[in-house]
């Protein structure tokens, strides 16, 4: 099914005209609009983009743009900038009305959730399916996500699970649970489920959002400005039964946020904290470090959705940890953090991959080494490439040359069963990616049917066919 | 339980663990096991009309036939001492489905399928309720990315993500769980070989820093070499400015590259073209060579639907 023409085609890049906010213009007497359903705002690092997920398409916004967007995402009135309003609402970008659960986020995340709640759903009671609903509800009311402090939330489910693991109040009694950032919204679950739940977060919309958002479902969870990096006010600390955080998994986060945590738990407190798989030794080493005993560890707990409303690769782990009579903050609760690496995961983003499969060769001839050979002299003679050695292997039904390059290693997997040509090359360089896909294209497949690139931080890939 | 605990596993010996995977096992799998195992279907898919036997990661059952449980006969599990280390895997599982066969623990075929017991059940419930023109396919990646190129080929019924676990024996958990999917209408022309993927990638972490030398790929090539059963007939191993590059092919032409870079503890296994018992053997023998109590395995969520990503 086609998708529908985008909404945003007719703002080009949104560059109608920002007029200075109006300071005769009064918010309190003038409608209240809201992001329509399917679009939402994607502040990232390099640039940010104004997205109508519906139509699949996105443009880009200049920062200028971006308070009056984030505004329109809470649901406000735009009399300060009242001469917006007609395009937008034109276009389709904004509708009338405070902010809602948006149904279209809303069915996204149902569809990724319900495979992973198939098997919870028949135990949870009528308190938890609530917990889950609620939480469903405040998540289908976000329309922006910042990338650039790492945001990138988990599931409902995911939510949901993680207060689960705190309980009940009716079960395990009221306990005084902090959220230390919640991106992740767990707090409208948890709240949901009986406990008195504070959440900090260093991000202004985040906590505009919240408020507003358990103030519409009638949550009482306090929201609290709290930069981490600051000395912990002395009445945050040893406050809290349970905190939950999902640090990004590199040494300082770890040790600010499990510090931090640490000062703000009571006495025989419990700290769950998420932790990327492959950061697991560190965080272990963390928390030996800081003294903290680990109870549970639940391996690929968590599982998260880009701001696509897609499901992220990216899934980390779920450590339940205890205070011990050993525990002492890295980071003394009086102290200024200077975290060097706030904001990126250690282990997150490796060297890319490329791979292009060449496939329906018609001349057979043109596997065999030779003409291999003969590729590769060309993307060395019309690129910056330079091969230290060439090694060989000719097979009745298929061939491989493998080039040792300064830069990388191309390995060249011709099979003539198949007709088909994979070259690996790693890591991923693009001068010689783009000269390779014209010799490729020009030698093997002149008119091809099908000619795909996908890519993403870790591969690029281009399929010829 | 505290960490301390976790690793007197070891001390304390494997049986009582032992002991609790098989009550486990035999509480969620006992009715199943009555189940008739049919060779047929073991791990197969259809290709073309007829049924093939695959290797590992993929199999569409006829879902007429119940006959769910005999994929699980070739996860075996092998060197059962090392699950006395296994104990956090397993809590986080929270029940293992399938038990092991003891002539079968050879340490040749290294996995074990762990879902969670009410997935499991959930799954063969729903199974067991469809029609018999429905299938039930268990695919991981790389196969995955398969199933939107081919998405006009049958109709999708339900899928359920991460329904299937994988750990190796040791303290090491496999990430990137297998998906469970429902299918009607089925275009056998279109589960053909050809169209599988043919490469694929692993990202192996946290390896041991006293293996990230040519010695430690030697052993690591060699091991693979012994286990797969098919003879080498290109090896090459090289240093290099970012550390260490292995490429293996056996007579098939089936084979992978390596690239380990010691600095990051990083081992990168590019499977091509893409093989699943291959990777098995490969996956095994990685955490026999490189392994350490924080090694993590992912695969590389596959890229072959070029248009539109599955998820």
């Amino acid at each position: 099914m086609a998708a529908p023409p985008s909404r945003l085609s007719g703002l080009g890049d949104l560059e109608f005209s920002l007029e200075p906010p109006d300071p005769q213009a009064n918010p309190a007497t003038s409608d209240p609009y809201h992001l329509s359903d399917g679009i939402v705002l994607s502040i990232g690092p390099r640039a940010s983009r104004l997205m109508d997920l519906v139509a699949d398409d996105d443009i880009k916004v200049d920062f200028r743009y971006i308070e009056v967007l984030e505004r329109l995402g809470h649901g406000v009135s735009l009399a300060e900038y009242a001469s917006m309003v007609p395009l937008l609402l034109q276009a389709g970008v904004i509708e009338p009305g405070p902010s809602r659960p948006d149904p279209y986020i809303r069915d996204r995340l149902t569809a990724l959730d319900e495979h992973y709640l198939a098997d919870l759903r028949p135990r949870l009671g009528k308190r938890a399916k609530e917990a889950y609903e609620v939480c469903l509800d405040v998540h289908s009311r976000r329309k922006r996500f910042f990338q650039q402090v790492g945001q990138c939330p988990v599931l409902p489910e995911t939510a949901l699970r993680r207060a689960l693991l705190v309980g009940d109040a009716e079960d395990v009694g009221r306990k005084s649970v902090l959220c230390l950032g919640d991106d992740d919204l767990v707090s409208v679950a948890l709240a949901a489920l009986g406990h008195e739940v504070s959440a900090y977060d260093i991000d202004d919309y985040l906590l505009e959002f919240l408020r507003r958002s358990v103030s519409d479902v009638a949550l009482p969870v306090t929201i609290e400005e709290v930069d981490l990096r600051d000395p912990l006010a002395k009445k945050r600390r040893e406050r809290f039964d349970v905190v939950l955080t999902d640090p990004m998994s590199n040494r300082d986060c770890f040790e600010l946020f499990l510090s931090r945590a640490l000062s703000m738990l009571k006495p025989g407190g419990v700290l769950f904290s998420a932790c990327f798989a492959p950061a697991a030794e560190l965080f272990e080493n963390v928390v030996g470090e800081l003294g903290l005993s680990i109870h549970r560890w639940y391996a690929r707990h968590n599982r998260y959705y880009t701001h696509f409303f897609k499901q992220h690769w990216y899934a980390s782990d779920w450590v339940e940890l205890r205070l011990t009579e050993r525990s002492s903050e890295s980071v003394a609760p009086d102290d200024f953090s200077v975290p060097l690496n706030l904001y990126r995961e250690d282990f997150y983003q490796r060297l890319p991959i490329f791979v292009a499969d060449v496939g329906d060769i018609e001349d057979e001839k043109f596997t065999r080494p030779m003409y291999l050979d003969l590729i590769l002299d060309l993307v060395e003679a019309n690129t910056e490439l330079r091969v230290l050695d060439r090694v060989y292997h000719p097979a009745d039904e298929w061939s491989l040359v493998i080039a040792f390059a300064e830069q990388c290693r191309l390995t060249i997997h011709a099979d003539r069963a198949r007709k088909q040509i994979v070259i690996d090359m790693f890591p991923f360089v693009p001068e010689v990616e783009r000269v390779l896909r014209g010799y490729l294209m020009s030698v093997f497949k002149p008119n091809p049917e099908e000619v795909g690139v996908a890519t993403t931080n870790a591969v690029w890939s281009v399929r010829i066919r | 339980m505290d960490t301390i605990a976790w690793r007197s596993g070891i001390e304390s010996g494997p049986f009582s663990t032992l002991e609790h995977l098989q009550a486990a096992d035999r509480r969620y799998t006992e009715p199943l096991l009555e189940a008739e195992h049919d060779p047929r279907i073991w791990n197969a898919w259809c290709s073309q009309g007829r049924i093939d036997i695959s290797d590992g990661t993929l199999a569409v059952l006829p879902s007429s036939s119940q006959r769910l449980l005999s994929v699980l006969e070739q996860f075996v599990v092998g060197d059962l001492i090392t699950f006395g280390r296994n104990e956090p895997v397993l809590e986080a599982y929270s029940g293992v489905h399938r038990a092991w066969t003891d002539e079968d623990i050879s340490g040749q075929t290294l996995m074990l399928s762990i879902p969670g017991p009410d997935r499991w059940l959930d799954v063969v419930a729903s199974w067991r309720d469809q029609p018999p023109a429905r299938v039930i396919a268990r695919v991981r990646a790389p196969l995955d990315g398969w199933f939107s190129t081919l998405a006009a080929s049958w109709t999708t019924i339900a899928y359920r993500r991460d329904i299937e676990h994988y750990v190796t024996p040791g303290p090491w958990v496999l990430d990137g769980g297998g998906d469970v999917w429902v299918l009607e209408d089925i275009s056998l022309d279109a589960l053909n070989r050809d169209n599988l993927p043919q490469h694929a990638w692993r990202d192996v972490d946290s390896i041991d820093p006293q293996r990230c030398n040519l010695e430690g790929v030697r052993q690591f090539i060699d091991r693979i070499i012994e286990r797969f059963g098919e003879s080498a007939v290109f090896n090459e191993q090289r240093e290099h400015r970012d550390g260490f590059h292995a490429t293996l092919r056996f007579a098939s032409g089936r084979g992978f590259q390596i690239e380990l870079n010691p600095a990051e503890r990083h081992l990168l296994i590019s499977f091509d073209p893409y093989d699943a018992s291959l990777e098995t053997t490969a996956l095994s023998s990685v955490y026999e060579c490189f392994g350490l109590a924080h090694t993590r395995s992912r695969p590389v969520r596959t890229l072959w639907s070029p248009r539109e990503l599955v998820f």
